[in-house]
């Protein structure tokens, strides 16, 4: 292995522009680099991406990496505080995500109380307390030199660890103003990024309530269209009948007749009864669907990106996975949409802050009839073996007790199966591996 | 080949085991992410790598983030990456940091290959 010493620096010059590169417009010239101008122009590097970012996890890794380059570390980690007393675990590198959730956990408390009212970074040697002692001996597995606050106007946020800086064993004072700014600016950033995602979460939530309120608006309107046209008939006949009843002048002859009559129609209306029930019963399968031919690639992409922040800002990451071609499918992709958006909330649901949802697409061939699959996978508890094979029945939930966690009146993944068999496809789902679980829409192909 | 506004990867093809990928340039912020999510690809089909970044017009923090990212990453996969050629702004950098021993820097993308060449049991 050979490693070449860094040469001493030449003398200013114009970079000579590459034949590749000529058409192309010059990029900045580089000339101040000392350590002074190499903050301001991390900062800068920093604020623009920021500002430009409407996702958690995805503000999170562009902090943790500019922090790393700007002090020269390769350990660092970020927690966000949640609604629950432990911290969660947005992002780390260069140490487990074990360990990092753990040290999190240790020193958490402590710090919150100690960053509540402002407070510069510290070192875990000066943490006291009972959470000192477990969290020095987590930060020494984990290389960690010093926590510092993240903040958004004062509200803490989360926190921020960061390793020594390679080949030195302290921060310098002004490294230490360097990572209070740019903490700054990500505090607010990732705020802003944080409500817009709640924010979008709640504007998809009210669309597809409103979409849900059409398509029982228009069922109601079929229905009694269908009601007013059959009762009204058999009605107006019995009550006919009986009125004739009551005439004096009618012989005996016509009032077996009539009551002949209103009994026919009666069990007329007796069989209409039945009829409106069993419509009612199937009038949740009145799916319409307009399936056509769509580049799933490109869906898939879109709507990612869509969900994304919303997901993010509940502090679960959304990571999409996609095979480089696929197969054209055919499917409606507001009804596909609707399955996924199901999916999605489910293991929102039935998964914990700081875990990932992954959702991954590829070409498969099911029964021998070519499609695709579209899997999103929790890293949730899991749901048990016996309870799989109801899972897909209305008003099914997990837990059924009063005081169960997830909401919902357990119908989602009822209308995830209808809506993906409504479209020529299949739903399964299966347990995970190590934990969670995975759905699976198999969709086909055009 | 990646490519984004301001900057490209270019697949340079591979040395047996080792992956070489030349990149050019910004490398900032705004396309550190898309480095790591190529060299994972790298490092998902078991892969060395070697990054050229003889045309590395722009070399910020979150690109030196990226870099320190790499080196631990490949490590704990008992991986190797090596880091070549760079380019004026770049040496200026790494050098200002005193990085360029923890990152393993080569003059020539050819010296890296014959580096981790020279490594493998």
């Amino acid at each position: 292995m050979s490693s070449l010493p860094v040469p001493a620096p030449e003398p200013p010059r114009e970079p000579e522009p590459e034949a590749a590169n000529r058409d192309r417009p010059p990029a900045p010239p580089l000339t101040l680099m000392d350590r002074q101008s190499y903050s301001m122009l991390s900062l800068v590097d920093l604020s623009r991406k920021l500002w430009s970012t409407q996702d958690v996890h995805e503000a999170a890794e562009s902090l943790l990496l500019n922090l790393m380059g700007q002090v020269g570390t390769a350990r660092a980690a970020l927690w966000l505080s949640s609604d629950d007393t432990q911290p969660v675990l947005i992002r780390c590198h260069g140490m487990e995500a074990a360990l990092a959730r753990a040290l999190g956990a240790a020193c958490w408390n402590e710090l919150s109380v100690r960053f509540r009212g402002g407070g510069t970074p510290i070192a875990p040697t000066e943490i006291e307390g009972g959470a000192g002692q477990s969290t020095r001996s987590l930060a020494r597995q984990a290389r960690v030199a010093m926590f510092a606050p993240l903040r958004a106007e004062d509200q803490p946020m989360g926190l921020v660890g960061l390793g020594f800086p390679v080949g030195r064993d302290r921060y310098a004072p002004a490294q230490l103003e360097v990572i209070e700014a740019s903490l700054a600016v990500a505090g607010l950033a990732m705020r802003s990024a944080r409500m817009h995602g709640l924010a979008m979460e709640n504007g998809r939530r009210l669309q597809r309530s409103n979409e849900a309120l059409q398509d029982l608006d228009r069922m109601k309107s079929e229905f009694l269209e269908h009601v007013n046209h059959e009762l009204r008939t058999p009605l107006a006949v019995t009550l006919g009948c009986l009125q004739c009843l009551g005439d004096p002048v009618v012989t005996e002859a016509d009032r077996g007749t009539l009551v002949e009559t209103a009994t026919r129609s009666t069990e007329d209306m007796v069989r209409l009864v039945e009829r409106v029930l069993t419509l009612s019963e199937s009038s949740g399968q009145s799916i319409v669907v307009q399936a056509c031919e769509a580049d799933l690639r490109v869906f898939m992409q879109e709507y990612s990106k869509e969900r994304r922040p919303g997901v993010s800002a509940g502090l679960r990451n959304l990571v999409y996975e996609s095979d480089d071609a696929l197969r054209p499918v055919c499917i409606d992709p507001t009804r596909l949409r609707q399955v996924l958006d199901e999916l999605i909330d489910n293991a929102i649901k039935f998964s914990a802050p700081g875990t990932r949802i992954l959702l991954h697409v590829c070409d498969r061939e099911e029964g021998g009839a070519a499609g695709a699959r579209i899997s999103v996978r929790d890293e949730g508890v899991g749901i048990p073996e016996e309870r799989l094979p109801d899972l897909f029945q209305s008003f099914h939930q997990i837990d059924g007790s009063r005081t169960r966690r997830a909401g919902g009146l357990g119908i989602g993944l009822a209308v995830a199966r209808q809506l993906t068999e409504a479209m020529g496809g299949r739903i399964a789902v299966e347990r995970g591996a190590p934990s969670g679980m995975v759905f699976a829409v198999w969709v086909p192909a055009a | 080949m990646t490519t984004t506004t301001d900057f490209e990867i270019v697949d340079a093809g591979r040395r047996g085991r080792t992956a070489v990928l030349r990149l050019r340039g910004r490398l900032d912020a705004g396309t550190a992410p898309t480095l790591l999510e190529r060299c994972a690809q790298v490092q998902a089909q078991g892969q060395n790598l070697v990054l050229n970044l003889e045309a590395i017009s722009f070399l910020g923090s979150s690109g030196i983030g990226a870099m320190l990212v790499l080196v631990e990453q490949f490590q704990e996969q008992a991986g190797v990456v090596r880091f070549a050629a760079l380019s004026e702004p770049a040496r200026a950098v790494v050098e200002l940091l005193d990085l360029g021993q923890y990152l393993t820097i080569h003059a020539t993308e050819e010296e890296a290959l014959a580096a981790i060449d020279a490594q493998a049991p």
